[in-house]
């Protein structure tokens, strides 16, 4: 049986106490595991994802248009524009995007989310279509402009959390080929003022993108399989590939 | 200085990853376990869901590579850690695939 004398120095004793104590071992690497992880995905995230996933299946001269609201927020720390490509005319497609909000049609995301609202709508609502400006899209997000057809501007009440003051504007931008481009712009100044603020900030900054993504991916599928004669069958991620 | 033998340092390090396998079970059922706790709430099957589809992922990829670890590490329970390890590759697996097409994922949307 061979003996092995453990060198000596502070970080050899390191090393040893906590190969002494199984334990301490065990959450040493427990913490470290997170720790290093973290670090590393933050920094992916901020180098390289966080662009991308900001202006998910935008071209660049989207991600400079004007829109409604940009006047609102003149230099916004999240500005997030996304585009995707719906094989279907505007006035086709407006309908959904009027309708949109809580007890109404839902957000065309996660579904169960909105269980006490009634879900998400797969059909058009008559009911649900003369949406005005002033009208309430959730309890604190509010219809500022129409264009028929074109843009939409909601914005966040003020003192109601993070999104206080937020812009959310929906663009929809013909085509050569028939089709159309629905853009979504949501901008916001972060403000990491307290604790639950910089928490909250670091969650939602990268997840907002999930429930984003799904509710415009749910407009163009909604739109696309309510066409008479549709008979495309394409994901949506394949025009937004870039 | 303590002197310490091939064989107590290797049982030493089994010790500890087992440790770290018993504390990272427990992390992750509890992380399945807390959105489901307001069983008054009907959206607490899909804020499950959605937890595991992203905050979980992350659950599930440290999870798959203590299994990994555990593994190398514990060869007297080595199949306990490929079942588990294959599950949380599925977990991942899935997570991607759903994500890819979500909009067809009538049962979330």
């Amino acid at each position: 049986m061979s003996k092995r004398q453990l060198p000596s120095g502070i970080v050899h004793f390191h090393n040893h106490f906590l190969l002494s104590y199984p334990f301490l071992r065990a959450l040493y690497l427990f913490i470290t595991s997170w720790v290093i992880g973290l670090i590393i995905l933050g920094a992916i995230y901020c180098l390289i994802l966080r662009d991308f996933q900001m202006t998910w299946g935008a071209t660049s001269e989207e991600i400079a248009r004007i829109m409604p609201g940009d006047e609102l927020l003149e230099s916004p720390t999240f500005d997030a524009t996304r585009v995707v490509k719906i094989e279907a005319a505007p006035e086709d497609i407006w309908p959904w995007l009027v309708q949109m909000g809580y007890n109404r049609a839902g957000f065309y995301t996660f579904g169960g989310l909105d269980a006490g609202s009634g879900g998400n709508s797969e059909t058009l609502l008559p009911e649900f279509q003369d949406l005005a400006v002033g009208d309430k899209i959730l309890p604190i997000l509010t219809v500022i402009s129409m264009d028929t057809n074109h843009t939409m501007l909601w914005v966040f009440d003020e003192h109601n959390g993070p999104w206080s003051g937020a812009t959310w504007c929906w663009g929809l931008y013909p085509t050569n080929d028939g089709h159309t481009r629905l853009v979504s712009r949501l901008r916001q100044d972060i403000i990491m003022d307290s604790l639950p603020s910089i928490i909250g900030w670091i969650i939602m900054d990268p997840l907002e993108i999930a429930m984003m993504r799904t509710t415009m991916l749910g407009i163009k599928r909604r739109v696309e399989q309510y066409q008479p004669n549709d008979v495309n069958g394409e994901s949506a991620d394949e025009d937004n590939d870039r | 200085m303590k002197i310490m033998t091939d064989e107590q340092e290797h049982s030493k390090r089994i010790k500890a990853a087992r440790w770290l396998f018993y504390g990272s079970t427990f992390q992750i059922t509890m992380f399945l376990l807390i959105p489901l706790i307001d069983i008054h709430n009907p959206a607490r099957w899909t804020m499950g869901l959605l937890a595991m589809l992203t905050v979980g992922i992350l659950f599930a990829a440290q999870y798959l590579g203590v299994n990994i670890y555990c593994f190398i590490r514990d060869k007297q329970r080595s199949v306990l850690y490929i079942i588990l390890a294959v599950v949380m590759f599925a977990w991942l697996l899935w997570a991607t695939i759903t994500w890819k097409f979500i909009q067809h994922m009538t049962y979330l949307t």
